[in-house]
């Protein structure tokens, strides 16, 4: 760009402001198409964090033999917090694990404490599912744990079907955001098309290649924020109402993705992506134009 | 500065051979006329030379170097030192007089400073001072042509080509033009060739004439002689 950026963004301004309805139609065009991008993004987002949220639920329940004692449960407890994906670890005593049982099932068993056929049980919980067995047989492999309880075929399941889930999704995803490249691109060349005998008469008093395309790249990136910017205040107002409704109206918990955090993953993928876009397509439609010669 | 060896111009789409075997050589600082009926090739000869298309045989040379052996960085940088007058005009339709004539000025990088100065200097030098904002759609031909013309020598070319710069204006215009084309050759020791149908005005500057045919250089007079001219066609006539 160097001395020439002032007149480069002099000559967008203009090509953007001559033709005000061409622009609105071009921006609302792209804006339309990442709106589509930036609701696949928030609905894939969610999905994920869904299964994310079950399957870190899912815990690994470590039974000690029955005489192991408060120093050795302690050190184990120590050894198991320093494996790699762990993220947190609890005692439960056979006590309150019996106070539980009661809790749970509703009923008062009158059992003194000798009697108690509950084992001393460490609740691990793993940052990462797809560790689990990792970890599970790091745990069995210790001294003193009689016998370890977790979900695997559940967990398995869940993480294959959290699999293809996401892939079909971000497959989706990515099908939006060529969509809205195409149409970014398609403006453009519409654009440039209309002025082709102008780009040429460019060329003929000395312009290079480079100081024809700035102006088009401005354009292209522009019509791409503008587009953006919209989408994302649509898609993050959408998303607030929708996701407050959803809390608020849903018998059960489901574990939305927070509106604040979401928007901001809007807004910044959506910019990104509108600045990219609109370079690229920019780019590649103007790329066949500027090397055409009369014959 | 130009010099043109045994070029031959096909137009392959429709097999039009529209220069044959041209030799011709124009040196630094001289004004050269290209005269001849219509078609007969002179805007493919003022072509050759910036480079819009290429010869299909025999070597255009442009400032000492074939015109094949430019690349297209070359091309664009030839291009800013060469002034063209098109036929057409080609003026950015969007652009306003003003900006139509700076545009090559921010094309060399010129400041903006440069550019005020420049710029209403020239497009008064063509008499269109109080066109300055005008698109150029709401001009007359002869309007544009001078518009043209202005962008042309607004960075002092070291050639200037013109392809009927007059060819849109009266005969009292037509003559101011020729002045002035005169004067920045004279001025400006710019090498200059006029691409024109318009025998009177071409013949009253009493410079060389080249005149073509059928894409063949039948006449090529060094000044002084233009009454030739008339003899030759009287010759021919017969
Ligand atoms: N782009 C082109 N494609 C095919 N043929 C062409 C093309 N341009 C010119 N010609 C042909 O080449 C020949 C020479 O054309 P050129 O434009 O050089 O003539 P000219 O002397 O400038 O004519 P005029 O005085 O009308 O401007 C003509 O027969 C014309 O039809
Ligand atoms: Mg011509």
């Amino acid at each position: 760009m160097g001395r020439n950026t002032i007149f480069f963004f002099q000559e967008l301004w203009k090509n953007l402001t001559r033709n005000p309805l061409m622009t609105a139609a071009a921006a609302s065009t792209t804006m339309v198409s990442l709106l589509t991008f930036g609701l696949s993004l928030a609905i894939i987002t969610n999905i994920n964090n869904i299964f994310v949220e079950i399957t870190s639920q899912v815990e690994i329940r470590a039974f000690l033999k029955e005489k192991t004692d408060n120093y050795r449960i302690k050190q184990l407890q120590d050894e198991i917090m320093k494996l790699s994906h762990v993220r947190r670890v609890e005692y439960v005593s056979p006590s309150r694990a019996l106070d539980k049982l009661q809790e749970d099932l509703n009923l008062s068993l009158d059992m003194p404490p000798e009697e108690n056929p509950l084992p001393h049980t460490i609740v691990v919980r793993v940052g990462d599912p797809r560790h689990i067995d990792d970890v599970a047989d790091r745990i069995s492999g210790m001294d003193d744990v009689a016998e370890l309880q977790y979900g695997a075929k559940i967990l398995q399941g869940l993480l294959a079907l959290s699999l293809a889930v996401k892939s079909v999704g971000y497959l989706l995803t990515l099908l939006m955001a060529i969509g809205a490249m195409f149409t970014i691109m398609n403006t453009i060349r519409l654009t440039v098309i209309s002025r082709q005998a102008e780009i040429r008469t460019m060329k003929l008093v000395g312009a290079t290649s480079w100081f024809i395309r700035w102006p088009f790249l401005l354009e292209g990136m522009a019509l791409g924020v503008i587009g953006a910017v919209i989408a994302a205040g649509l898609a993050s107002a959408g998303y607030y109402m929708m996701s407050t409704k959803a809390q608020s109206s849903l018998p059960f918990i489901i574990p939305i993705v927070d509106a604040s955090s979401m928007s901001k993953l809007i807004v910044f993928t959506l910019l990104f992506a509108g600045v990219v876009m609109g370079l690229a397509g920019s780019f590649i439609s103007l790329g066949r134009y500027l090397l055409e010669k009369e014959d | 500065m130009i010099d043109f060896k045994r070029v031959h111009l096909i137009y392959h789409k429709d097999k039009v051979h529209a220069l044959k075997d041209v030799s011709l050589s124009f040196s630094k600082g001289e004004i050269s006329f290209l005269v001849g009926p219509t078609g007969c090739g002179k805007s493919s000869l003022l072509k050759m030379v910036y480079m819009d298309i290429m010869p299909s045989r025999g070597s255009v040379r442009v400032l000492g170097k074939d015109t094949y052996d430019y690349s297209e960085r070359q091309i664009a940088h030839l291009r800013r030192k060469v002034g063209v007058v098109f036929q057409d005009f080609r003026l950015l339709p969007t652009k306003t007089v003003y900006e139509n004539v700076a545009y090559p000025l921010h094309v060399i990088g010129a400041s903006d400073y440069e550019i005020e100065r420049r710029v209403p200097q020239v497009v008064k030098l063509v008499g269109l001072e109080d066109k300055l904002d005008s698109l150029p759609g709401s001009l007359a031909k002869g309007q544009e042509q001078r518009v043209s013309i202005a962008r042309a020598i607004v960075n002092d070319p070291l050639i200037l080509l013109a392809d009927e710069p007059t060819g849109n204006l009266d005969p009292d215009t037509s003559m101011e033009i020729i002045k002035l084309l005169l004067e920045i050759q004279t001025t400006r020791g710019t090498t200059i060739l006029v691409a024109s149908h318009d025998m009177e005005t071409v013949k009253r500057s009493r410079k060389r004439i080249v005149r073509i045919e059928n894409g063949i250089v039948v006449s090529d007079q060094q000044p002084g002689f233009a009454h030739c001219a008339d003899s030759l066609e009287d010759v021919r006539g017969e």
